[in-house]
């Protein structure tokens, strides 16, 4: 038991196609929307000591704010080590740097009385380097063919993008919680329309659709957005748990975030950026750049450099004016619904799309159960020709298809076209998928990767209570694996 | 390699499970942690929104008034100016009183006043209920005032 345990987590943590190509061209585009980001330190050393006001964990250990000079000291630090990110430059010490210089800096403003949620955007560069993002597009890739070693494999480590899929889901979980407990769900409450009245009026966050929604009177409506909210916070950590899962996932709280933005002018365009891990960059069609041994050592000699005065020249320049941060953001949020979107409509179009191959088969199912029986012959009405439904004891030899009695009374069997066999839950799924219509979008969502797991669990409470099912007879009973098999085999059909 | 790597997961699941703990018993989110933001947690249903808001008036010594807020006050703060100054002069903080803080809020309400001196300062906080889904006048109740002990920013 606790081996197969180990092997399935084993095989959750590594499991994954992301190449580091991606990751590169992903850690170019976290580099440049970090350098944007408002890394402002030193506004905090403005407040006296007795502010000081820090969260449980290691800011404790400060006594007070430190002054102004070390602040912006940490500030620039944070700049150079975002500009060695970008151009891949000692990339994993770079990025490491990032987040515990970043994690720092901002526990200091955040000890003056409020915790920003950034966390996830500080914490991915340290993660995801130890993926690779720094063996592509990188000028530590140009090092290391230069001196003549072996270019790391095109596959990244996946375990640190299941890792940072995990902490975005653990977050989430985090943020459901405490609406759980505080009466989010209560039909009389209305929870995201007092928030978006809080926000309106005491941060003054009126731009967009804001005003708009300050007077709109929907109780079902908000009801529904307190629900959706749940759903996706405290979904998200089951989500996480595919990778599919992760992208549909992803997908949804960067459309959430950008509905955030329009009715309560909430940024969390960090969030997106964060998401932007798991898309598949190495799609995007791009000139390759190979420069020459004399133009890559040039490149190396001067990166100390580059990296030093253009991290410390980005840092003199400030902080973006707030149009042009706005803009960032704005920017940020419409790429990722832009993504989002066109993801969506990819799954939909699998779902609905027409299969690749012969979609025809035979569900066997077990005759005796009237609710089995009710089940296969409503699979087997619209396209009899797709689906050839059977009774296991119409089969004259089930072990002539690797099958023994035991197995065909407990689940339904969907042998294809090709003769492979799927069970339980993939049997009901690709019979419905052969039914057609509407049927074939259930079977697709039964098939995908986040619900299959779950529609096995459906499938095998179901099997077991189906003596409970409309249409059922005591013989649907499941009998013990092993037992002996009810009655006589039937004869025909 | 694969034993330390899920050891990596473990100690990322339960730290993060302590760290919820901690919260559920001590209350305040601990940093850095994986947390996303709450969004207000409970709420007061029936309608309405409560929200609450400080306030800071001010008595120059030629005898002119002006109120605050903590947008006002907490102007350095880029972000959440209503948690920062609640952190520090809301009316459950510890650091209210604190000289140097004090310090800190006279020599702010002066620079607000355009160098005028203080010579009262009065925090209140507001609980402010309004109607959802009108634009109704809010229902405004004054929870807590406390005149600031300017003698200690000067001891």
């Amino acid at each position: 038991m606790r081996e197969r345990l180990t092997s399935w987590t084993d095989r959750w943590i590594h499991a994954g196609s992301t190449t580091r190509t991606s990751l590169g061209r992903f850690r170019v585009l976290y580099a440049v929307y970090a350098l944007t980001w408002t890394a402002d330190f030193h506004w905090v050393a403005a407040f006296p000591d007795a502010m000081y006001n820090p969260p449980l964990g290691p800011m404790m250990l400060f006594g007070g704010f430190p002054p102004s000079a070390v602040l912006r000291g940490l500030e620039a630090l944070f700049a150079v080590s975002l500009v060695a990110v970008l151009l891949g430059w000692r990339t994993r010490t770079a990025s490491w740097t990032a987040t515990v210089v970043g994690v720092l800096g901002f526990g200091f403003t955040y000890s003056s009385g409020k915790i920003n949620h950034d966390i996830l955007l500080l914490l991915l560069p340290g993660v995801i380097s130890s993926a690779g993002w720094g063996d592509r597009a990188s000028l530590d890739a140009l090092a290391r063919r230069r001196a003549g070693r072996a270019q790391v494999p095109e596959r990244a480590l996946q375990w640190p993008l299941r890792l940072m899929a995990l902490m975005v889901g653990l977050s989430f979980f985090t943020a459901a919680a405490p609406k759980l407990r505080g009466g989010w769900l209560d039909p009389s409450s209305q929870a995201v329309q007092a928030f978006q009245v809080d926000q309106y009026y005491t941060q003054g966050r009126t731009d967009l659709l804001a005003d708009f929604f300050l007077t709109l009177r929907a109780p079902l409506l908000w009801e529904a957005m307190d629900w959706a909210t749940i759903v996706l916070e405290a979904g998200m950590v089951l989500f996480v748990l595919t990778w599919r899962g992760t992208r549909v996932a992803f997908a949804a709280a960067t459309l959430f975030h950008v509905g955030v933005y329009l009715m309560m002018n909430i940024n969390f365009s960090n969030n997106v950026v964060v998401y932007g891990f798991v898309a598949a960059w190495d799609r995007v069609p791009l000139p390759r750049w190979e420069p020459s041994p004399a133009a890559a050592a040039r490149w190396l000699r001067a990166a100390p450099v580059v990296v030093l005065a253009g991290g410390t020249g980005w840092w003199a320049l400030g902080a973006l004016p707030p149009d042009l941060d706005r803009v960032r953001g704005w920017t940020v949020l419409t790429v990722g619904a832009l993504v989002s979107t066109y993801y969506a409509g990819w799954l939909v179009h699998r779902l609905l799309g027409r299969p690749a191959g012969p979609v025809g088969g035979r569900l066997v199912y077990d005759g005796d159960c009237g609710f089995c029986t009710r089940s296969a012959q409503w699979l087997a009405r619209r396209r009899p020709d797709r689906v050839d439904a059977v009774t296991w004891q119409s089969l004259p030899d089930l072990a002539a298809l690797g099958l023994s009695e035991d197995d065909v009374a407990q689940r339904a069997y969907w042998q294809g076209s090709t003769g492979a066999l799927q069970p339980g839950s993939r049997a009901i799924a690709a019979a419905a998928v052969a039914r057609g219509g509407a049927a074939a979008v259930g079977g697709r969502v039964l098939q995908s990767e986040p619900v299959a797991p779950l529609a096995a669990l459906v499938y095998r409470w179901v099997a077991e209570h189906r003596y409970r099912m409309p249409g059922s007879t005591d013989a649907c009973r499941v009998p013990q694996p092993g037992a002996t098999a009810r009655g006589p085999r039937h004869g025909g059909a | 390699m694969k034993a330390l790597v899920r050891a990596v997961f473990a100690a990322v699941v339960l730290t993060w499970v302590a760290e919820v703990g901690v919260t559920a018993v001590l209350g305040p989110e601990p940093y850095p942690a994986l947390y996303q933001p709450a969004f207000g947690g409970a709420v007061p249903g029936g309608g309405v929104a409560v929200t609450r808001q400080p306030a800071v008036l001010v008595t120059y010594a030629d005898g002119s008034e002006a109120t605050y807020d903590h947008d006002d006050v907490m102007a350095a703060s880029p972000y959440q100016r209503a948690s920062v100054f609640r952190s520090a002069f809301g009316p459950e903080s510890p650091r209210r009183t604190h000289p140097e803080n004090v310090r800190w809020l006279v020599e702010r309400v002066t620079a607000l006043g355009g160098g005028r001196e203080p010579v009262e300062i009065v925090l209140e906080d507001h609980q402010i209920t309004r109607e959802l889904g009108t634009r109704k006048p809010p229902q405004v109740v004054v929870t807590a005032r406390d005149t600031v002990d300017l003698g200690s920013a000067r001891a």
